[in-house]
């Protein structure tokens, strides 16, 4: 992610317009195991620390069946001026026995140029920095883009491996 | 005498983060907050303070609402001319005979960067200085309290036990 206190943003979904969204539905056992399996699984899909998981909102409800909400957003830096982007929503309500959750992801590819200093907002600086992502980076960001497809496409596998999984464990 | 101020927030995108907890004995959160804060943020008491503490135990269930601030920096850290700042706001309510009810947490976190200058050329220098090498600084400081405010939660978290993650690597 770039450091800047202005930035210029380009923000592109990684998915066509129709479906933007990825979502899963589940509904079966073993609902409140999901909350800590998911986390795993995006730190391991996408190769990231801790860190570069925000967890923005935290619902939960204890009671006689457990409840909650949650919403994440999960950056991976791929490059210098680019990075993947992706907001994931997660509700759900259950126990171990039964038990549904809905999860929403939303894929997207940023690139943020700085625009701090002078240089770095003059003309001559606007025309090298179009030349060259004409030129060179306009590839480079359909590449990142087919890798964010790729990457969103691996945990919506994996989830499923999970609930899968869920279902299977008494 | 000039200043130079930059206010950053350290959980952008967010702007703040959320805990909503709802079950069993609510209202030990604010036990819980007032007990960690010192030794948490590592910071002393003139660190920390309780701006607000409202309980009304008027009807049934009751409600209860404190916000507090912490305040890192100066002369020990992060830096002589940064500080992080962290603001909590909780709301819930609790029944009075059973002590089940709720509360919302809400946390906010920016970087306060303060440049104090009598002279122009001082300005100048500054600005030189923070675009070659103090940026470096205020993006660790920018990421050390963001991790610092998750970690907080997770704290809260693991107090009442709900879905307490593993964190490591």
């Amino acid at each position: 992610m770039v450091y800047a206190r202005t930035k210029m943003v380009m923000q592109d979904s990684c998915f066509p317009k129709d479906p933007g969204d990825v979502i899963l539905r589940y509904v079966g056992p073993n609902v409140p195991k999901i909350y800590n399996r998911f986390y795993d699984m995006i730190k391991s899909v996408f190769n990231i620390p801790d860190s570069a998981i925000q967890e923005e909102r935290f619902n939960w409800g204890k009671g006689i069946t457990e409840k909650f909400k949650l919403a994440w957003f999960v950056h991976k830096d791929i490059d210098q001026f680019t990075y993947i982007y992706i907001k994931i929503a997660a509700s759900g309500e259950g126990d171990e026995k039964t038990g549904n959750v809905q999860i929403r992801i939303k894929p997207y590819l940023r690139t943020e140029y700085p625009q701090d200093t002078l240089w770095q907002r003059s003309l001559i600086y606007e025309f090298i920095r179009t030349f060259w992502h004409r030129m060179f980076y306009h590839k480079k960001r359909e590449e990142y883009n087919e890798e964010c497809k790729h990457l969103t496409v691996m945990l919506q596998r994996q989830l499923h491996e999970l609930f899968r999984e869920l279902r299977e464990t008494k | 005498m000039g200043e130079i101020q930059i206010v950053e927030d350290c959980l952008a995108p967010a702007r703040f983060v959320y805990l909503t907890y709802s079950g069993k004995g609510p209202f030990d959160v604010a036990s819980k907050i007032a007990e960690m804060l010192q030794p948490f943020f590592r910071v002393s008491s003139a660190g920390i303070s309780e701006t607000d503490f409202r309980w009304d135990n008027a009807g049934d269930p009751i409600a209860f609402y404190f916000t507090w601030w912490v305040e890192r920096g100066g002369v020990e850290q992060p830096s002589r001319w940064t500080r992080q700042r962290f603001n909590i706001k909780v709301q819930g309510t609790q029944t009075k005979d059973t002590r089940e009810g709720e509360f919302t947490m809400q946390l906010n976190a920016n970087l306060n960067t303060r440049f104090s200058f009598s002279n122009p050329f001082l300005k100048g220098l500054f600005w030189m200085y923070d675009y070659l090498f103090y940026w470096r600084r205020r993006a660790s400081f920018l990421k050390e309290c963001e991790e610092l405010t998750y970690e907080f939660r997770d704290e809260i978290k693991k107090h009442f036990n709900v879905a307490v993650l593993e964190k490591g690597g």
